[in-house]
C-alpha cells in the first residue's frame, strides 16, 4: 500500500487577528484507488443483449489530521472530513 | 505580523501517513474578516482600484457600458434614469478588478428612477437609491410594473443602497440561476402593492428581496422593513443562501420564508420583529424541502399574529434561538400601506439582549453604519 495523497490544504481566510478565527481544509485521495467495473446484461429469446457498467471506487478509508501551534484550537467539523475550525493562537 | 504553522496529516488504514503545512498570518492591523462560516460559501467582492470617472443624468448609461476592469463610475448626486424606463448593465468586470457604480462617497446618494438590471459578471453598485415604482417596463404588474432591482448575472454586489417603493414584486429580485452575489448594508423598504396599498392581490406575493434560482448569495447588515408581504422571500431552488447580521421587521407575511425546493440557507444573527402580524406569518418559515436549513442565534419578538406564538417554523435546525424582545429604539411597526417618510429607528438600546449574542463565526467585521463589531458581535443589522 503506497501513502496517501495530499492534493490541497488551505486556511480561510489566510490572515488573521490574534486569536481569529480560520477554517482549514485538506483535500486528498488514497494513492492505491483501484475502481473496479462491474458489467450487467440483459438478454432476450433472441439472444439480443443490451450492457451497462457501473464503476466502484475502491479505498482504503482514510483520517484526516490537523495539529498547530501551542494556544490554537482545532475542531474537526462533524460530518465534514478534512474541514477543521479552527483558531489562532 | 508573525505567522503560525498548521501541520495536516492523513492517514490510511496500514498506518501511511502524509503531511502538509499550511500557514496562517496572523496580524493585530488585519482588517476584520467575514465570519469563517460566510467565507465557506462566498468569498467578498474586491475593491475596483482603477481610473474613477465621473458621470452625470446625461451620460451615465453610455460610461456604465464603456467601464474597463477596475474602473468606477461614480455619479453626482441628482436624479438619473426615469419611471418606465429600463437599464441593462451589461459591462463585465474580472474576478480581480469588479468595476463599480457608486455615488461619490460621503455627498448624498444619487437616485435611479426606473427598472434596473445587473447582467455581471463582477460588479458593484453602491451608494445609491432605487427609488419605485418603476413605472411602465413590462411588467408583470398592472401598468407594466416590476422589480426594481434585478440580480441577472454572477458574481454581483449591490451595497450602501436603499431600495424603496416598487409596485410589485419585490424592491430586489435574483433569478435566472445567478450564483455568487452579494447585498450587503442596504435599507429595503416599503415594497409592494400595487400604487402602494398592501392589501391588493399581492398581500401575499411582493416582497423587500425576492430570490428565485440563485445560488450562493450573502444578505448581510441589511434593515429589511415594512413591505407587503415578506421580508426575503426564496423559492424554486435557491440554495447556500447566507442570510446574516440582518433586522428584519414589520414585514406584513412574513420576516423571511425558503419554500419550495430550496435548501442550504443559513440565517444567524439576525432580528426578527413585528413580522405577521396583520397577515399572519412566523418571523422564519423554512417552509422548503431543505436539508440544510439552520436557524443560528437569532432574535425573535412578536411575530406572527395575533397570538404572536410562532416566531419560527418549518425543517431546518434551530440552535439557540433567544426570543426576547431586542428593545430597538423605535421599532417599526405594520401598516396596510407603504410609508412615504419612515422614521423608525433600529439601533439597539443599552439594555438590548441582542448585544453580544451574535456567532462569531457568521459574523460581519462591520455593521450598518460601518461600526465594528469586534469579537462580541450583536444580533441585526446595527451593533451597540
Amino acid at each position: 500500500m503506497a501513502t496517501p495523497v495530499i492534493d490541497s490544504i488551505t486556511a480561510n481566510p489566510a490572515t488573521v487577528v490574534p486569536g481569529g478565527a480560520v477554517v482549514i481544509t485538506m483535500v486528498g485521495h488514497d494513492a492505491d484507488s483501484a475502481p473496479q467495473t462491474f458489467v450487467g446484461t440483459l438478454t432476450d429469446a433472441a439472444g439480443h443483449q443490451a450492457t451497462a457498467s457501473v464503476v466502484i471506487p475502491v479505498n482504503d478509508p482514510l483520517t484526516f489530521g490537523l495539529t498547530g501551534p501551542v494556544g490554537a484550537v482545532i475542531v474537526p467539523r462533524a460530518g465534514s472530513p478534512g474541514v477543521f475550525d479552527c483558531r489562532v493562537a | 505580523m508573525t505567522i503560525q504553522i498548521f501541520t495536516g496529516t492523513l492517514t490510511d488504514a496500514a498506518g501511511h501517513q502524509a503531511s502538509q503545512d499550511v500557514a496562517v498570518n496572523v496580524d493585530s492591523l488585519a482588517p476584520p474578516s467575514w465570519g469563517p462560516k460566510i467565507l465557506e460559501w462566498i468569498q467578498p467582492l474586491p475593491d475596483s482600484t482603477g481610473a474613477i470617472i465621473m458621470a452625470n443624468p446625461g451620460d451615465w448609461q453610455a460610461k456604465a457600458n464603456a467601464l474597463l476592469p477596475g474602473q468606477s463610475l461614480y455619479l453626482t448626486a441628482g436624479e438619473y434614469g426615469a419611471r418606465g424606463s429600463t437599464f441593462s448593465w451589461t459591462r463585465a468586470g474580472i474576478a480581480t478588478a469588479p468595476i463599480t457604480i457608486s455615488g461619490i462617497p460621503g455627498d448624498p446618494k444619487p437616485i435611479i428612477r426606473g427598472k434596473i438590471n445587473l447582467n455581471g459578471p463582477y460588479q458593484r453598485w453602491s451608494h445609491s437609491i432605487f427609488d419605485g415604482p418603476t413605472g411602465p417596463t413590462g411588467g408583470p404588474g398592472p401598468n407594466g410594473e416590476s422589480i426594481l432591482v434585478n440580480l441577472q448575472g454572477n458574481e454581483l454586489e449591490l451595497s450602501d443602497c436603499e431600495m424603496r417603493y416598487d409596485y410589485w414584486h419585490a424592491g430586489i429580485g435574483a433569478n435566472a440561476a445567478i450564483s455568487k452575489y452579494r447585498i450587503l448594508n442596504c435599507y429595503i423598504h416599503d415594497n409592494g402593492g400595487y400604487l402602494g396599498d398592501y392589501t391588493d392581490a399581492q398581500s401575499n406575493t411582493s416582497h423587500g428581496l425576492y430570490l428565485s434560482p440563485s445560488y450562493y448569495g450573502l444578505i448581510a447588515n441589511c434593515v429589511i422593513e415594512h413591505n407587503d408581504a415578506k421580508g426575503l422571500m426564496g423559492r424554486h431552488d435557491s440554495h447556500n443562501l447566507m442570510i446574516v447580521h440582518n433586522t428584519i421587521v414589520a414585514n406584513g407575511r412574513k420576516g423571511s420564508e425558503a419554500y419550495e425546493q430550496t435548501h442550504d440557507w443559513t440565517w444567524a444573527n439576525n432580528i426578527f420583529l413585528n413580522n405577521g402580524n396583520v397577515k399572519g406569518g412566523e418571523g422564519l418559515s423554512m417552509a422548503g424541502i431543505g436539508p440544510g436549513f439552520l436557524n443560528r442565534r437569532n432574535v425573535f419578538w412578536h411575530n406572527n399574529g395575533p397570538s404572536l406564538t410562532d416566531e419560527w417554523a418549518g425543517v431546518g435546525t434551530t440552535s439557540e434561538p433567544l426570543v426576547a424582545d431586542p428593545k430597538c429604539v423605535r421599532p417599526a411597526v405594520y401598516t396596510p400601506h407603504q410609508d412615504p417618510a419612515p422614521d423608525w429607528d433600529h439601533h439597539l438600546m443599552s439594555t438590548s439582549p441582542a448585544i453580544g449574542y451574535g456567532d462569531p463565526d457568521y459574523a460581519m467585521p462591520f455593521d450598518f453604519d460601518g461600526k465594528p463589531r469586534g469579537t462580541s458581535p450583536d444580533c441585526g443589522a446595527f451593533q451597540h
